[in-house]
């Protein structure tokens, strides 16, 4: 029988989720259980960055793993929720309301470890700055499929310059229009194409392991 | 420099077919509205407040001279006809966005797993099928009457009669990808959920779709001179699916197409955005010369020329970013180095990738047509 890792493997999501709920109910530490989950979901983002696995199934494995957490949350004792890797925060930017590359970042970066604030859509590049304030991010992340968005990133960048943020944190961006070019124009340190890109980055950072 | 020896329509069908040399390599410009407006120095939103669009593109030909053609036909038109029309709820500037953004689409589950059911007992397509139900759903009104071929055809005809490229604007029908429709209605993870989990029901409902749209290209091919039919799929490539759900989801129904569209002597003119380098090897084997792919840069078009060899044309490739944030010799030489290499025997047709973006540089555009012109073969 396969193991939990492996059904998130094959994006299993019955045979995954049944398998969670039989492991609490057997009695095993639902810390434990959630560790399995995020060993899956690590094994599934070097697939997919090796071309084994593709998005479709980086997707589905994220949706078993936030339907998995569902199941675990009200068992993790408090405090027991897993020493977190590191804070991310991210967002697509004013004018652009384009959310599916934005959100599988964010649930990677969850299944990594990460405590990860999502702003949502269509954000004003001051509000998120004024919202780094409080959640003292170590990594921010731009998602955005439209060239005149990187203005907005942009913008985004040098208000954290002014407001003497920009030295404490990483700034990726990422989306389909998004280049070497676009990186330099905005003053991020990273830039991608592909989600799990992303979270790797920030995993070689902070040694996720 | 030579001589244009060509109409407009001869040199694009020229490097479609891509059996012989154009006079010179073709420009497809494939401005948006927006674009047009943004240009002339006005925000995008006047497209959608009371501009009149056509005037912003006249005003763009006569600034920087015209082109040859573009992609699809209903560039030029501010409504798309309801034949093409995809489930999807859009945002516009100066009403739902800021009035400098862009139009956008708001992915939202639209269609729902009943709709499947519908769509294989009685079609999509239609004010009285699927297409009309989920038109009522979303604006509370009938879905409009849809003009047949023929009405179509001579509407658009007599539309296209103000721009200096009207003859290549009777294409053999425009259509989006059933398996693209669907991914856009449902929302993404939604189809791909039922890709994975309810593989048998979507295989029908796109079996039932692609039927259809086969029968419109029949009826196309009956009324146009300008034998293209222009296909757009954003979802299907290996950027997002395993080469599995590719071969059983999308390529039998986009072979069947092929087919249809080789029979009739034409072109299959498909816009595939993000990168399909891991599915080109599987369309090795269709007919030669029927295909012509329009790439946005992400799949790499070198290597697409050497996979499919000197059988299909292709279209694009020039990233956006570059047309907004580069410069002119950077438009030049990215272009140059195409026409070197994917076009030294014909058979590539400069354009963006996937379409202008609405801040390039106008600079940029010029140097896009300029070395389009000096292009002789």
């Amino acid at each position: 029988m396969a193991t939990l890792e492996q059904m998130i493997i094959n994006v299993d999501m019955t045979g995954a989720i049944a398998e969670v709920e039989a492991k609490l109910e057997a009695g095993e530490n639902a810390l434990d259980v959630l560790g399995e989950c995020m060993n899956g979901m690590t094994k599934v983002g070097e697939l997919f960055q090796t071309g084994e696995l593709f998005l479709a199934e980086l997707v589905l494995s994220g949706e078993i793993f936030k339907e998995a957490l569902k199941i675990l949350s009200p068992k993790l004792a408090e405090g027991q929720s897993g020493e977190k890797k590191g804070k991310f925060m991210i967002a697509t930017l004013k004018g652009d309301i384009h959310y599916l590359g934005k959100n599988i970042v964010a649930t990677l970066m969850e299944a990594h470890g990460f405590d990860v604030l999502d702003m949502g859509e269509d954000v004003d590049p001051k509000l998120f700055v004024e919202k780094m304030k409080e959640f003292k991010p170590d990594f921010v992340g731009f998602s955005s499929l439209l060239t005149p968005n990187m203005e907005e990133m942009k913008a985004a960048v040098d208000l954290m310059k002014e407001e003497g943020l920009r030295d404490g944190v990483k700034v990726l961006i990422g989306g389909g229009i998004t280049s070497e070019i676009s990186k330099n124009f905005v003053g991020a340190d990273f830039q991608t194409t592909d989600a799990m890109a992303g979270v790797s980055y920030c995993c070689d950072l902070v040694d996720c392991k | 420099m030579g001589k244009e020896t060509m109409t407009k329509a001869e040199r694009i069908l020229t490097a479609l077919r891509y059996q012989e040399k154009p006079d010179r390599v073709p420009i497809f410009l494939d401005l948006s509205y927006e674009t047009c407006a943004r240009l002339c120095g006005e925000k995008p939103s006047v497209i959608y407040t009371g501009g009149n669009p056509t005037e912003y593109l006249h005003k763009v030909i006569e600034r920087f001279g015209d082109w040859d053609g573009d992609d699809g036909r209903f560039n030029y038109h501010g409504d798309v006809p309801p034949f093409f029309w995809t489930p999807i709820e859009w945002k516009y500037p100066g009403i739902d966005l800021p009035e400098d953004a862009m139009t956008q689409c708001d992915e939202k589950e639209f269609m729902t797993l009943e709709d499947y059911d519908q769509i294989i007992e009685e079609g999509y397509y239609g004010p009285d099928k699927v297409q009309g139900k989920l038109w009522k759903r979303m604006f509370h009104e009938d879905m409009p009457a849809v003009p047949g071929a023929e009405v179509l055809l001579t509407q658009e005809k007599e539309f296209m009669k103000q721009f200096p490229f009207q003859e290549v604007a009777q294409l053999a029908g425009e259509f989006q990808s059933p398996f693209f429709d669907l991914s856009l209605g449902r929302s993404f993870i939604p189809f791909t959920n039922d890709l994975f989990y309810r593989g048998d029901l979507v295989e029908k409902v796109l079996a039932k779709m692609m039927d259809e749209i086969i029968e419109k290209v029949d009826d196309f091919f009956k009324y146009t001179d300008f034998p293209v039919v222009y296909f757009i799929d954003e979802r299907a490539g290996a950027a997002m699916f395993p080469l599995r759900i590719f071969e059983r989801f999308f390529l039998p129904f986009f072979r069947k197409l092929a087919e249809a569209v080789h029979d009739h002597n034409g072109i299959l003119l498909t816009h595939f955005d993000t990168d399909w380098s891991k599915n080109l090897p599987l369309f090795k084997d269709f007919p030669d010369h029927t295909l012509a792919f329009e790439l946005d840069s992400l799949t790499d078009i070198q290597n697409a020329r050497e996979v499919l060899g000197n059988k299909v044309c292709l279209v694009g490739d020039i990233p956006g970013s570059m047309m907004t944030y580069g410069t002119p010799e950077e438009v030049k030489a990215y272009i140059k180095n195409n026409i070197n290499t994917v076009g030294k025997d014909g058979g590539y047709i400069i354009k963006g990738g996937c379409e202008i973006p609405m801040d390039a540089k106008p600079e940029n555009i010029e140097a896009m047509l300029e070395v389009g012109r000096e292009s002789f073969y």
